[in-house]
């Protein structure tokens, strides 16, 4: 791993100083987007910049209030009931759309395109298209460009569309206050956004050729022969994910994508297949459960609800899974939670005086379990520590350290929260002393940029210590 | 906040309609089908050679891809006698219905061996049994169809056939037209069958120069690296804009009914269809029927999948649905690829085919589709040749959605069809033309439909012959003549006249078992010029007849004493017959009355029927053959008992 640490190292070496800044700014809030319910973009072109260092052109929805072009598009965060209304102008040299898969769209101005009306290319403002539609159910949902959609959408026109509940049935579980779907089934501690897509630099070096040799001729691509060679997440690929968003140095894609939770907290993640390829999403460190599709939850009856694998319930159907096929188009609700259950050791350590309780699990014979049902644990009602585990030591014995190789990401110590002893240059990516897991597609070619290992659809999962505010 | 509540109530009424739909009898659904190579037109222009399926009696060269949509009802036994004209052999598997011939689904090897793997050099070459090149004929059977929706492909060296384009749908219903599945009910269906062409392998598996060692005979494979589909399809089409006489919509039903999409991949990637605007139900994947109802805007259709969804139309109006992952193209061009609409109406009663863009030859049968008018109770169907100006009748029939129409001798480039639907009380509730103009071409050549090849025909049975004639020419007469030495001798039958596409042949005496036979049709001008003429595809067999058939008197007659009957039979042919000795029987065979004989050569008697006592229905009678020597050879007896009374 020291050839992996010190390419990153090399790479982020303005991370560690932003890390610094988590509490204190809102860099690393969770889902980034806009708000309300009149919106205007633009379609324009731009350029992204690669970790490889490469400089890409590429396709994107700007907002208008700020100009700037950025892949994804704008995540719009609206609230079910609303009418939402969209004006789209266009600058490409063609035509341009947007289409909203799962909502009924009124769409008016513009020409008549293949699957909805299109702002006419080279346009700059003459003929602006307004799509228009209510968002009646809440969810996680999509858009993109229905216009000669096999270059637009590799170019980066698609962006996520997230709907809140109107009302948040959540009395029966009080220590939420959000959910996706109004009830307990869905509801959250935190909520980030993985939106899943790839690109052909060959594809984006043609179009800018043929821009900068015809800039108002719609370029005449060959798609079908298309080869991703980068891979994104939210926008970036990795290590790029890491940085906060609204990185200053990538001012074309002002989203990250760096889920983080604490131990036994809903995390809401909601994927998106936004490229036209599959991509076997893989969570280490637990499974979750995949709670809707497309927007709509995976219930056999309206209410109809069962355990989570770890906390709290979700609707009946869910499936229980470590790796989640997202389809091009498509929306993956999904509930992840991690605790430190079955690893056999107490994760805050031996060496305080720490201790395992809940007032609402009675346990006299400190076996860690319920005595009144001795097949129920007991968690801790602050750090959720897996009580029937506590005090048990690392079941190893950590060679010295001049003996051992560290990931960047090592605090030093095996607890979470801990701290420990590292050799000069080593670690300090681990702000808050927390587990990391990688998340990633297993689709391992997936994880380079342009042929360079590591890189591509890859993020971590960190488990912050109890007590770090997550967002 | 799903629309779970619809499906329910869908479920409920569907499970009523069930108990009263019943099928009581499993009908066995032959089809004869021919694998064949065609030149395929893209929508670019590009032709590529592809191997594709059509009924045997329709004309060489009109083979389809995907082939012919199978449709049959549940517990139904369907059989496919196929006929390979390709150039290597082929056979037939249905993902997900049980083959039930003999032989079914052992493997043939690369050595053409069957049957367990003996040594290691063996490579499956097919599944199953195959069907050889150069007219091989293999009959597939599956009995007791499951319902569903399934993907019909060739069951032999897939890597090459199934791109090739060797696939087609089979639907099989509930109660057709209207179940899918015992709690799955429809007013309309569409069927979306997804595929790939990549035009590079195509040639070269149609020169036959591919894989490794091109040429060598080795068995291999042209799928390796580099495959890269250009032409992405829906039911064979690929999307072109309506202004270059492109993709038709598709008829799929009517506000508020219920329309099911059938989604099969027949490609080898997977496909992502999105349906623009209402959400789809899922309700059954690979034709099992999901427990639950799942509510997506999107199908994931991974290759060789299929998935029956259902939604309900709340406006009229074309609704567009694409493939997600892209596939977009026309060879290097855009748009085009999986894009088509799904054509919602008021009321139902859309054509569906022919919609637009077919070719039909005169003569041949052309089953008209269309979907279920809401209310309709009997349709009224037309066709045009002047693009709607004037309409000519077809037919009025009842409550059904299609009808198997004989193509009338024309040639016009812009024909229509439409359909007129009528409720109980007369009022038209729908109206529906194609949608785009479709092509009547004359038939140019004489095409023999049967005896074809593969029939067992009897001595002295009367067989009806039947052919399609041109239509490009004025026909004086046409005459019939058959073979049994595999067309080195010919034997006249008879001539008919210019209307005639049929004749009750009676089938010649043979001796032995004759399977080299051949029939032949020869069509002239009134001069006396030949036409064209057209010989069976394939030999049949004529069978000698070993024993005597009495045919009448054969049982429930009713016979007069005194007045004449004629005793008819068929005369056995494996040995010469010196005499017939008759009888007849008035208690049901325990007494037999002398009649006399007759010569060798008669095959029938005018017997004087005797008088009687009273009615008698217990009568029989007897025939019986003997040689010259007096040997009896064979007898026959009425099947049934005929009556006498005085």
């Amino acid at each position: 791993m020291n050839a992996f640490a010190r390419y990153i190292r090399g790479r982020v070496t303005v991370l560690a100083a932003l890390l610094l800044l988590v509490s204190a700014s809102g860099a690393w809030a969770q889902i980034d987007g806009l708000t309300g319910t009149f919106f205007n973009f633009t379609a324009k072109s731009g350029h992204i910049i690669t970790p490889d260092a490469a400089s890409m052109m590429i396709w994107g929805y700007a907002d208008d209030s700020t100009g700037q072009v950025q892949i994804p598009g704008p995540t719009l965060i609206v609230n079910q009931g609303d009418t939402i209304t969209i004006t789209l102008n266009n600058t490409l040299p063609e035509p341009v759309s947007i289409v909203f898969p799962g909502q009924q769209v009124t769409a008016s101005g513009g020409a008549p395109g293949l699957l909805t009306q299109q702002v006419p290319g080279n346009d700059n403002g003459a003929n602006p298209v307004t799509y228009t539609f209510t968002v009646n159910e809440p969810g996680t949902y999509t858009y993109f460009s229905g216009s000669h959609s096999d270059l637009q959408v590799e170019m980066g026109l698609y962006g996520a569309l997230i709907v809140r509940p109107a009302v948040q049935d959540l009395a029966a579980c009080s220590q939420y206050t959000q959910s996706a779907y109004g009830d307990c089934r869905s509801a959250y501690d935190y909520e980030f956004l993985i939106l899943q897509s790839e690109m052909d630099m060959d594809i984006h070096q043609q179009v800018e050729l043929s821009m900068i040799a015809h800039p108002t001729l719609p370029p005449a691509i060959d798609t079908a022969a298309y080869h991703p060679t980068i891979w994104f997440l939210n926008g970036r690929p990795g290590p790029d994910v890491l940085a906060e968003a609204g990185a200053a140095w990538l001012p074309a894609q002002p989203y990250n994508c760096l889920p983080r939770g604490n131990p036994g907290k809903r995390v809401l993640a909601r994927m998106i297949g936004a490229g036209r390829d599959s991509h076997p999403f893989h969570t280490h460190g637990n499974n979750f459960d995949l709670i809707a599709r497309d927007g709509r939850l995976l219930e056999s009856a309206p209410g109809a609800s069962k355990a989570a694998t770890e906390v709290g319930v979700v609707p009946d159907l869910a499936v229980s899974d470590y790796t989640q096929t997202t389809s091009p188009g498509a929306t993956f609700d999904t509930i992840y939670t991690w605790t430190g259950q079955d690893l056999g050791f107490d994760i805050y350590g031996t060496a305080d005086a720490h201790t395992c309780s809940d007032p609402a699990c009675p346990d006299a014979n400190n076996d860690g379990f319920n005595d009144g049902d001795p097949t129920i644990a007991c968690w801790d009602a602050d750090t959720y520590e897996y009580c029937p585990d506590h005090g048990k030591p690392l079941p190893v014995v950590l060679p010295d350290i001049k003996d051992l190789a560290f990931g960047m990401f090592y605090s030093g110590s095996a607890f979470l929260g801990g701290t420990g002893v590292l050799p000069p240059g080593e670690g300090g990516f681990n702000l808050n002393n927390g587990y990391f897991h990688i998340w990633h597609s297993h689709n391992e070619r997936e994880l380079t940029n342009n042929d360079i290992f590591p890189g591509g659809m890859m993020t971590f999962f960190i488990v912050e210590p109890p007590g770090i505010e997550i967002q | 906040m799903t629309n779970w509540k619809k499906f329910s109530t869908i479920a409920a009424t569907t499970l009523l309609a069930f108990l009263f739909a019943v099928s009581a009898y499993a009908a066995d659904v032959t089809l004869n089908l021919v694998a064949e190579q065609v030149n395929v037109t893209m929508a670019d222009g590009a032709v590529v050679p592809m191997w594709g399926l059509r009924d045997a009696a329709s004309t060489p060269g009109t083979a389809t891809v995907p082939g012919p949509t199978i449709s049959a009802v549940a517990g139904d036994n369907l059989i496919i006698n196929l006929t390979n004209n390709l150039s290597e052999p082929t056979s037939l598997v249905i993902n997900g219905q049980k083959a039930s011939e003999s032989g079914a689904m052992v493997p043939t090897w690369t050595n053409n061996s069957t049957g367990n793997r003996t040594n290691l050099n063996q490579r499956v070459r097919s599944f199953t049994h195959e069907a050889s090149t150069g007219g091989g004929i293999a009959t597939y059977r599956w009995d007791g169809l499951k319902p569903g929706t399934y993907l019909l492909e060739s069951g032999s060296h897939q890597a090459v056939q199934i791109p090739m384009g060797l696939y087609a749908a089979v639907k099989v219903d509930v109660a057709p037209g209207a179940q899918a599945y015992p709690e799955i009910a429809y007013n309309n269906d569409v069927v979306l069958l997804f595929s790939e062409v990549d035009p590079v392998l195509n040639a070269a598996v149609a020169s036959g120069e591919y894989g490794s060692s091109p040429g060598s005979g080795l068995y291999t494979t042209s799928m390796g690296m580099g495959y890269l589909p250009r032409y992405f399809l829906i039911n064979g089409q690929s999307f072109r804009r309506f202004s270059e006489g492109g993709t038709v919509p598709l008829p799929a039903g009517f506000v508020n009914g219920t329309t099911l999409v059938r989604f099969l991949n027949a490609g080898s990637r997977t496909r992502n269809p999105v349906l623009q605007g209402p959400y789809m139900t899922l309700v059954a994947e690979d034709g099992n029927p999901l427990p639950y109802p799942l509510q997506q805007y999107s199908v994931y259709l991974p290759a060789a999948k299929t998935m029956d969804v259902v939604f309900q139309p709340t406006a009229e109006g074309r609704l567009p649905l694409y493939d997600r992952s892209l596939g977009l193209t026309n060879g290097t061009t855009s748009p085009g690829g999986m894009l088509t609409y799904l054509d919602v109406g008021a009321s139902g009663g859309q054509v569906i085919a022919p919609n637009g863009g077919e070719m039909l030859v005169s003569g041949d049968t052309f089953t008209v589709q269309w979907n279920g008018g809401l209310g309709a109770v009997r349709y009224n169907l037309w066709y045009s040749l002047d693009n709607g100006t004037t309409w000519n009748w077809v037919a009025a029939v009842g409550a059904v959605t299609s009808y198997d129409w004989t193509v009338p001798a024309a040639n016009s480039t812009t024909s229509l069809f439409r359909v007129v639907g009528f409720d109980a009380g007369d009022v038209k509730v729908s109206i529906d033309k194609s949608n785009a103009p479709f092509t009547i071409a004359p038939r140019t050549s004489a095409l023999l439909v049967t005896p074809n090849g593969g029939e067992e025909l009897t001595s002295g049975d009367v067989y009806t012959v039947q052919w399609k004639s041109p239509t490009n020419a004025t026909i004086g007469y046409q005459n019939l003549w058959y073979s049994l030495d595999n067309g080195a001798t010919w034997n006249w039958i008879h001539s008919v006249g210019p209307n005639k596409r049929s004749f009750d042949w009676t089938v010649p005496a043979v001796a032995a078992s004759a399977p080299t036979s051949l029939l032949r049709v020869d069509v002239f001008n009134p001069g006396g010029t030949q036409i064209s003429s057209d010989v069976s595809d394939g030999n049949f067999t004529i069978l000698p007849r070993a024993n005597v058939l009495l045919t009448a008197p054969n049982g429930g007659e009713t016979l007069t004493s005194g007045n004449n009957f004629s005793v008819q039979w068929k005369a056995p042919t494996t040995n010469p017959v010196g005499y017939y000795g008759l009888w007849y029987s008035l208690d049901n065979g325990t007494a037999w009355n002398w009649i006399g004989t007759v010569g060798g050569l008669q095959t029938s008697y005018n017997w004087t029927v005797p008088a009687v006592g009273g009615v008698t229905p217990t009568s029989l009678f007897r025939v019986r053959t003997y040689s010259s020597g007096g040997a009896i050879l064979s007898t026959d007896i009425s099947d049934g008992s005929f009556t006498i009374q005085p």
